[in-house]
């Protein structure tokens, strides 16, 4: 049974870690939206050039997942410990999806010979600022899907707590918490998600 | 029985999770770094005496004046302390048992010294001549070992970060029953916007310096003109974090001296709510201020305007503490021992480096001063010089806390006087040298600098001595040093009120906030 005093504690910790979070995408937001400004032709190409369908079912699956863990943290509070751990287990399959389909999204872009340093290829216009525009959707992207594994790790350490019954309805603060952080990652990709595959000039 | 003995053994000391050990094992960490950077010092300093350089060779002086900033910053300067006296004294001044999280605080050093450990292997394995701040396109391009230096650098900060969110989360939930917001310690004020300051700010420099790694260990060109990229984007992240980055070193000093003052005068101090405000101000007001790095590279006049007022803004902060120290000083009965002597080099430092940096928030005159000796001598004076003493303030005041043994008071002044004069005659000189012209970062100048050149490596040799005095008079007074008391200063403050040393559980019987930190009646 985690303690009042572990829950508060372990509270502050999340909402920090958010925030130095937030602190280290707004870096890569910082640098996108001024080399944006610089060579808005170049992104425009850019943005054109990935896939939207890919990220648009992205973002379907991303915010799905989060329903998904936000009605298992309302079961939990019911103590409806099935529903709750198959919802956990319908996030950590979105979670795979989205994974999956931005690894695909990545293997033809680099087959295209859009890869990131190097010389960069992009198709029908690879003009200035272009490498800038991979550089980061690259960069971007792939811290994103660090942090998505990151949650999946966490997500599947509650699946099994709520498993071996050591996480019930009594003690759901864990699952509150991974729950909060999955939130922050779906939040980031709502804004890598127009960034990279609506945002045309 | 202390936390020294309790339990016995390497291992126990090795993976400890007492806030104490780990507060020690960083101690002599940053002591050690503290040696290796002061070492490069030394010979950048000795070098100079010649203006043609004879000691070592111009490229070997580029690295040298690298490695010195890479260590005395990040390895001497964020951690030492934070993450030293900060973890020893955090939970004891707030009546706790331990901070929020031992084993992240375990493995937040640990992760430091790895970090660190990648750190020399860039410096061994080729070195590094791009200077601390890795400017783009230079740190990018550079064949010395830029890649691992970073990616070193990156490592610590994530220890960095792991402990403010430790330090922030024992402030918020550990403290003792009864200790209210509006009573904590200066100190832990301190250390609490500290955190705030490694939160926030610190996730933003790994970033520029993943940056920088992959940059140049894949050729992207992020911050090449050659591709698109853009130098000066690279100055705003970098420095976003590394303004800030001042103030983790210098916030947690003004707290030493706030607890100094108050115990040396028997006081509570002046102005304790006008003290957290400026803490805090200064914290957020810090993030800022970062454009003033470039006023000179490329940057709106309206910019620079408003960087400047901002950068201004922090003096009012700071001046609002310096007076609330010497308000508390003043007419109280001061015991003047080695800790109070060096606050006093601490003020006289502060205001002076500070006032410089009035100065150079000045764009008119900053265009003049760039990159010259003068911001070499206000960062020192400011930075370091308050860095430094503070550090040396808090390892005397703190000395028989942590040993229960009381080190020689006439060694202790005598090291103070060689340090505190040894810092001003190195970095006065300078000044005058960036005045007329001196750039930073080079291994030669015109002959008739020569003479303040020598007179600031005199400074320099006299610093370093006072220096390797002080910790050799202290470890030896760890050995044959008398026995201290549980409270040789006579403080109010919680951590005092533990036996010396502490017992590993913190205090003999379970604290309880009956008095405040700053208690002393009406003695004053």
């Amino acid at each position: 049974m985690t303690s009042l005093a572990q829950v508060r504690r372990f509270r502050v910790a999340v909402w920090t870690v958010i925030a130095s979070e937030a602190l280290l995408f707004s870096g890569l937001f910082g640098l996108y939206w001024s080399y944006r400004d610089e060579y808005p032709r170049a992104f425009d190409a850019g943005v054109r050039i990935d896939i939207a369908w890919m990220g648009g079912v992205n973002t379907f699956v991303l915010l799905t997942s989060s329903f998904a863990i936000a009605w298992a943290v309302h079961a939990m509070r019911h103590a409806r410990t099935r529903v709750v751990a198959r919802c956990l287990v319908a996030v950590l399959l979105l979670g795979g999806v989205f994974l999956a389909l931005k690894i695909a999204e990545w293997t033809v872009h680099i087959s295209e010979g859009v890869v990131p340093g190097g010389a960069y290829y992009t198709g029908p216009w690879n003009g200035r600022g272009s490498s800038l525009f991979f550089t980061l959707y690259y960069f971007m992207t792939g811290l994103h899907a660090l942090h998505v594994i990151a949650g999946m790790v966490l997500i599947a350490w509650v699946a099994l707590r709520v498993r071996a019954r050591t996480l019930t309805g009594d003690d759901p603060h864990a699952l509150e918490l991974v729950a909060l952080y999955w939130h922050f990652v779906d939040a980031i990709w709502v804004f890598l998600w127009p960034m990279f595959y609506l945002m045309r000039a | 029985m202390s936390f020294w003995t309790e339990p016995r053994g390497v291992k126990s000391w090795l993976l400890t999770r007492d806030h104490k050990r780990i507060g020690v094992m960083y101690l002599v960490a940053v002591l050690v770094f503290l040696l290796l950077g002061g070492t490069f010092a030394l010979i950048l300093r000795l070098s100079l005496v010649e203006p043609d350089n004879a000691l070592v060779s111009p490229h070997t002086y580029d690295k040298l004046f690298t490695h010195h900033g890479i260590v005395m910053v990040w390895l001497f300067m964020i951690p030492s302390i934070p993450s030293a006296f900060g973890n020893i004294m955090l939970p004891l001044m707030i009546g706790a048992r331990d901070v929020a999280f031992p084993r992240i605080n375990l493995a937040s050093f640990w992760i430091f010294i790895a970090g660190a450990i990648v750190v020399l292997v860039a410096l061994v394995a080729g070195g590094v001549d791009t200077g601390w701040t890795f400017y783009t396109p230079y740190s990018t391009s550079t064949p010395t070992a830029t890649t691992c230096a970073a990616i070193g650098v990156f490592v610590t900060g994530v220890s960095s970060i792991l402990t403010g969110i430790n330090f922030i989360a024992t402030v918020h939930t550990m403290r003792v029953e009864g200790l209210r917001w509006r009573d904590l310690p200066l100190f832990v004020w301190a250390i609490y916007a500290t955190s705030i300051i490694l939160v926030l700010a610190t996730p933003v420099l790994g970033l520029a310096l993943l940056l920088v790694a992959a940059d140049h260990a894949w050729a992207l060109g992020l911050f090449d003109p050659n591709t698109g990229g853009d130098p000066v984007l690279f100055e705003h992240i970098f420095w976003f974090y590394s303004h800030p980055a001042v103030y983790i070193m210098i916030l947690p000093g003004m707290g030493v001296v706030s607890e100094v003052v108050s115990t040396a005068s028997h006081r509570k101090p002046a102005w304790y709510g006008a003290i957290v405000f400026a803490t805090i101000g200064i914290a957020l007001v810090g993030f800022l201020t970062w454009g003033h790095h470039m006023f000179v590279a490329g940057m709106s006049t309206f910019d620079v305007g408003v960087f400047g007022i901002l950068s201004m803004l922090v003096a009012i902060f700071s001046a609002i503490k310096v007076f609330a120290w010497t308000s508390t000083m003043y007419g109280g009965s001061i015991t003047i021992a080695t800790p109070i002597l060096y606050v006093f080099t601490f003020i006289f430092l502060f205001v002076f480096g500070g006032m410089s940096g009035v100065a150079v928030a000045t764009s008119s005159l900053d265009v003049h001063w760039h990159d010259t000796y003068f911001v070499v001598a206000h960062f020192h004076f400011i930075m370091v010089g308050g860095t430094m003493t503070a550090f040396l303030a808090a390892l005397h005041y703190w000395f028989p806390k942590l040993t229960g043994k009381m080190y020689s008071e006439t060694w202790g002044r005598l090291g103070c006087a060689a340090v505190s004069l040894g810092f001003i005659v190195t970095f006065t000189p300078q000044f005058l040298l960036g005045n007329a012209g001196m750039p930073r970062r080079y291994a030669t100048y015109p002959a008739h600098f020569q003479w303040l050149h020598v007179v600031s490596t005199v400074g320099a040799c006299l610093l370093a001595g006072g220096l390797v005095v002080t910790l050799v008079y202290l470890i030896a007074a760890i050995k044959n040093g008398k026995p201290a008391g549980a409270n040789p200063w006579r403080s109010a403050s919680f951590e005092w009120r533990s036996p010396s040393p502490p017992p590993p559980e913190n205090f003999a019987e379970p604290p309880r906030w009956d008095r405040g930190a700053y208690d002393y009646g009406d003695a004053a």
